[in-house]
């Protein structure tokens, strides 16, 4: 506790705390000075002096509104990442042509209805639509650099924030992305309201009118999918994530909100294996097969380990497509597969 | 962001308070690169820097420019930038020599160059608003602002800081280039003018 009887004038004057109840700045449930005074009459007159110097030595402040604030901000914000975009951009492009690039292909199917097609990109005017209302691929390049092929009779909604807060564009129809790598904003592509996110590959989004499912699949590389409702359109708030890595496909029921999560119809080779390079296998133990095809594919296999232990293959498959494969491998080991929720799953006795 | 935190309430004033002890700490996050840490420095002290810089020049638009300039010279420097425990009174300083720069330089193209020191600081009292404002001009308040027009310009611009900015000693005599001797100075004196000269003429 300071020793405000010993205050002069002066010392009062500087006082901030003093200052903050004379200038009505003071928390009203503070009574402290009321109290003082209360039981200090004889200071009454210097109060009343000091109080009025206080007064007399204020300040109008220069009103500054919030919105001339925050515009400040964000131009300051704006030139930051201009700086930064350019200065990281010759690093992707150098990434990018060293790393061999994953690539990753979306297809879009997406029912007939257009009647609840207005979304919050179409009400808001700042979004630039690139239209293709030709025949032939558009290509486009984007400012983070990523590049669009750009169907016909589709289209591609941005708006000038692309690039710089964000990385969200609209789609409707076809489109083949090439997206510059950057981990630290990812590229999300709407279309009706089923959003797919990446953080940089290739991928393909194919989302016509004709059809009731949005189906989303995948190559390589990694993606995200999610199903925004109606309701939650404006909010920007979608529901939960469904994760879709290689040759996994999604489709999204654009009537009922529903996503199945499973397997593109002809899945591709992303890696070559590191043992059984050319699936040539010589009474090789099957777990050891299939770690070579979840490897090869980037689909997870499950099976029982222990019931499957004894079962060995001796197969050339280097020209089947992974469902060929897998008929093969079960046909040899009596057992059968079935695709669940983007994996596959063997069910088998086993092997004597 | 939010928007209504800079209106002047006393929730605000709490709020502000509570940031500007943390504003080390703000500073330290900002120097590591954090950004949002950065975006919290320019909420904090815009209107602040924005109140100083216009009393030295009245062009609200040089001064935001100023200010602009200053936070993306201080962002693409952040690692090179000192530890500052009052990030307040460092903010202000540099744009005191910003603007002093800038006014002497546009001043060097209208007029002969002069000395830099040679600056207006311009502040507005309340008191003269008030005497503004009503038609009962009391005796007493024109009094007043006499005496504080007869103020230097240095006590104005160090009760300034003082009072207005509520800045230490050690951050007025930083911010204005002087010593902590110097500043404790300039304030007293003020006061004292307008004590020996209103209060107990």
């Amino acid at each position: 506790m300071k020793n405000y009887d010993q205050y002069t004038l002066e010392d009062f004057v500087q006082d901030f705390y003093f200052r903050r109840w004379v200038l009505g700045k003071l928390d009203p449930k503070d009574t402290f000075w009321e109290t003082w005074c209360k039981e200090n009459p004889e200071k009454e007159l210097l109060i009343q002096e000091a109080s009025s110097m206080v007064i007399g030595l204020s300040y109008e402040p220069e009103v500054v509104k919030s919105e001339e604030i925050f515009a400040a901000i964000s131009r300051v914000q704006k030139r930051i990442h201009k700086r930064a975009l350019f200065s990281r951009k010759w690093f992707y492009y150098a990434a990018a042509a060293i790393v061999p690039t994953a690539s990753l292909l979306v297809l879009w199917l997406v029912g007939n209805s257009q009647t609840e097609e207005l979304t919050v990109a179409e009400i808001s005017s700042d979004v630039r639509w690139e239209v293709n209302e030709g025949r032939e691929v558009v290509p486009l390049t984007l400012s983070d650099g990523s590049t669009v092929q750009l169907g016909p009779g589709s289209r591609l909604g941005y708006t000038n924030g692309f690039g710089i807060t964000d990385r969200f564009v609209w789609l409707e129809g076809e489109a083949y992305f090439e997206v510059i790598k950057n981990t630290e904003s990812p590229f999300i592509v709407n279309s009706h309201n089923v959003l797919t996110k990446v953080l940089g590959t290739t991928f393909h989004v194919r989302a016509y009118s004709q059809d009731e499912n949005v189906s989303i699949s995948v190559t390589s590389g990694k993606v995200t999918v999610q199903k925004k409702t109606v309701k939650d359109a404006e909010e920007m708030d979608p529901g939960p994530e469904l994760i879709l890595t290689p040759n996994q496909q999604a489709v999204v029921s654009r009537k009922n909100d529903k996503i199945i999560k499973t397997l593109i119809e002809t899945p591709a080779i992303i890696k070559v294996p590191e043992q059984h390079r050319h699936f040539i296998f010589n009474d090789t133990p099957i777990s050891e097969v299939f770690q070579t095809l979840e490897e090869a594919y980037g689909i997870p296999i499950a099976f029982d380990d222990e019931k499957l232990a004894k079962c060995n293959l001796t197969a050339q498959l280097s020209n089947e497509d992974l469902f060929d494969k897998l008929d093969l491998i079960c046909e040899t080991i009596q057992a059968s597969y079935q695709v669940t929720d983007g994996q596959i799953v063997i069910r088998g006795a086993g092997c004597e | 962001m939010q928007g209504q935190r800079i209106d002047t309430n006393l929730d605000d004033l709490k709020h502000r308070r509570l940031l500007e002890e943390k504003a080390p700490q703000i500073w330290l996050s900002f120097k590591q690169g954090n950004e949002d840490a950065f975006t919290e420095l320019m909420e904090l002290y815009y209107p602040s820097m924005l109140n100083y810089g216009l009393r030295f020049q009245n062009d609200r638009e040089l001064v935001k420019d100023c200010i602009q300039d200053l936070f993306l010279e201080l962002w693409k420097s952040r690692k090179a930038v000192a530890d500052v425990r009052a990030p307040k009174s460092y903010l202000l300083i540099s744009l005191r020599r910003k603007l002093l720069r800038e006014i002497g330089r546009t001043r060097w193209f209208r007029e002969a160059p002069e000395i830099t020191d040679d600056y207006n600081f311009e502040v507005q009292f309340a008191i003269e608003t008030y005497l503004i404002n009503t038609e009962i001009q009391h005796e007493d308040l024109k009094k007043l602002k006499r005496c504080l027009g007869q103020l230097t310009k240095r006590q104005r611009e160090a009760i300034y800081l003082r009072f207005f900015h509520e800045l230490s000693y050690e951050e007025i005599a930083e911010t204005m280039e002087i010593n902590r001797h110097s500043a404790v100075n300039l304030v007293y004196e003020a006061i004292r003018f307008i004590k020996n000269n209103w209060i107990y003429p």
